[in-house]
């Protein structure tokens, strides 16, 4: 029986190869606590810049390509939590990640976000995660998960 | 595969009534109804709906659903002549759909969301937007879409 601790469950997708077994331990605990699932994705303003300077492709080329990455991966977490018949909601925002968690969780009043943090990691990546997770936890009003 | 090349005219159902979502889903399952059965599609995707409402805002919904018997993605473009309300993210009624459906199987999925993906992105912008509200035929739906895709 379930008391309902957390009604909404905020789940960050990325696009990468960690999305799965994040979005399979927030559909389950959503599944379990009867919570409705919000998954959003956030179009970051860092991976943006980082790729201007390594990439051929002009800012708005870029941009495409990262909303539309996260759209599908949006898709593909709604699929997923709905065929379990879990009720999900899905947004994509543009910023910075950890703020757009941040915010977001307080507008949409939520009660628990769940975020990945894969074990290996590049130094470079390592560092932007960690910050990033850190964050989060810091200045999130709600509790906060992390899945590795 | 572009939007603009999976929409055809024959797809694109303009200003149709509906005073409800179930209305405006019927509406545009109509275009794609061949050889199943119109009301267990529009049934299938009102049950996704109440798991979640497609209605992305600023007036936007897209429906969507990967189902049997469908065998190739195909997407329909609907306006309707008044804005309906879709339980949208933004609470605000919905005027463009795109209505979304997919075959069941493992090496659709890929096809069927990257589509979602496309117009999902496509819709945030403004300019698009007003643009579809304005088209006067299914011919400048469609090359408004592809205009904005290139």
């Amino acid at each position: 029986m379930s008391d309902n601790l957390f009604r909404k469950i905020l789940l960050l997708v990325e696009g990468s190869d960690m999305d799965l077994a994040v979005m399979e331990s927030a559909i389950s605990r959503a599944k379990t606590n009867q919570s409705k699932l919000i998954a959003l994705n956030v179009v970051d303003h860092m991976v943006i810049n980082r790729m201007k300077r390594v990439s051929e492709q002009s800012t708005a080329e870029i941009e495409i390509e990262l909303e539309e990455k996260g759209w599908k991966a949006l898709y593909y977490a709604e699929e997923l939590a709905k065929d379990q018949g879990v009720p999900t909601m899905i947004l994509q925002k543009s910023g910075v990640v950890e703020n757009e968690i941040v915010n977001e969780a307080i507008r949409l009043k939520v009660d628990l976000i769940i975020l990945g943090y894969p074990r290996k990691l590049p130094g470079q990546a390592k560092r932007l995660v960690h910050g990033r997770v850190e964050k989060v936890v810091e200045n999130a009003e709600c509790s906060v998960l992390i899945v590795r | 595969m572009k939007l603009s090349e999976l929409l055809i005219e024959e797809r694109i159902v303009l200003d149709f009534d509906a005073k409800s979502k179930e209305d405006a889903i019927g509406a545009l399952v109509g275009p794609v109804v061949n050889g199943f059965d119109r009301a267990t599609v529009v049934s299938e995707i009102m049950e996704r709906e109440k798991l979640g409402s497609t209605g992305v805002g600023q007036g936007v919904a897209i429906p969507h659903i990967r189902m049997e018997p469908i065998l190739e993605p195909s997407v329909v473009f609907g306006r309707c002549s008044r804005p309906v309300d879709f339980d949208a993210i933004d609470e605000e009624p919905c005027s463009l759909f795109f209505l979304v459906l997919g075959p069941t199987s493992a090496d659709a999925q890929d096809g069927y969301l990257k589509t979602m993906a496309k117009i999902s992105r496509l819709m945030r912008s403004a300019d698009v937007r007003q643009q579809l509200l304005k088209a006067g035929s299914a011919a400048e739906i469609i090359s408004a879409i592809a205009t904005h895709e290139s």
